[in-house]
């Protein structure tokens, strides 16, 4: 009895290529989400519990929660580098220019941490998030 | 006890983290979550041992849980008159992360897996004021 073959060519550098700009759209998708996340989480609501100072708008943040919104600027400053192929790695970048976001994140001699950035690394729900953007991206 | 008393122990039992440590009333200047406002900062480090900065459970009913813990350990000193750099404040960093990386942790009768990122740059307010920091990953499983 005859066999039934199937045979498949791949042209392994043309297939290298398309799976490379799947996992680029796919991060520069992650990276979006990620820049919107931070955004969300220098936004109110919800309330923060910190001090309520009378020259700022809005009560300030509590050790370990995200910075509350005053100005603005620190929300503004958040902005994404797309993503770039370096060394192996398909790496893009959220960050905040704003100086003031580096202090908040870290926290100073004087004033107690406020991570944000950091969450999109440490929180499984903002990972999961990603993940989910980067699957949306990489189909695309 | 508490995870700023698990962290303090270690490091002050170490004898090349407390050469390099500065002391506050004839102690290890090694804080919880800020300085004493008594305090004056030099050129010998001292530590602020921050609250958790996350605290993760990815428990389940059946199954075992996985507790995530990061603790930020921020080491400053000022920066020395006539020099560029500060020797005691990156030596004590290096040391308190070996202290720490790839090690067990013990607390409150569990036992965690300790990872630590950095000594990477920490903001400071203070302009001769220099800072370090590491973050303190401790996992539990079960």
């Amino acid at each position: 009895m005859g066999k039934v073959r199937s045979k498949s060519k791949i042209n392994i550098t043309v297939g290298k290529s398309f799976v490379l700009q799947k996992v680029v759209n796919g991060v520069n998708a992650a990276a979006q989400e990620g820049e919107n996340a931070v955004i969300d989480m220098y936004s109110l609501p919800p309330e923060r519990t910190g001090k309520k100072y009378s020259s700022l708008p809005n009560r300030s943040s509590a050790p370990g929660e995200s910075p509350a919104p005053q100005s603005g600027q620190t929300r503004q400053g958040v902005a994404h580098v797309p993503a770039r192929i370096i060394g192996g790695f398909v790496r893009a970048v959220v960050s905040s220019r704003s100086k003031l976001a580096v202090m908040l994140e870290l926290g100073t001699e004087k004033m107690e941490p406020r991570p944000t950035v950091s969450k999109l690394r440490d929180d499984p729900v903002l990972r999961k998030r990603l993940l989910k953007a980067f699957a949306r991206g990489a189909r695309r | 006890m508490s995870f700023y008393a698990a962290v303090r122990d270690r490091i002050v039992s170490d004898t090349v983290c407390v050469a390099n440590l500065d002391t506050f009333n004839s102690v290890p200047a090694l804080f919880q979550f800020r300085s004493h406002p008594d305090f004056t900062p030099d050129e010998t480090p001292y530590i602020i041992v921050r609250r958790p900065n996350g605290d993760e459970s990815q428990a389940t009913f059946s199954q075992n849980s996985l507790r995530d813990i990061l603790i930020l350990v921020s080491i400053y000193a000022a920066l020395p008159q006539n020099s560029t750099f500060n020797e005691k404040l990156e030596t004590l960093a290096e040391q308190a992360r070996s202290l720490f990386n790839k090690k067990s942790f013990r607390y409150s009768g569990k036992t965690y897996a300790a990872s630590v990122t950095g000594p990477v740059a920490v903001p400071t307010e203070a302009e001769n004021l220099l800072g370090l920091g590491l973050t303190l990953r401790l996992q539990f499983g079960g």
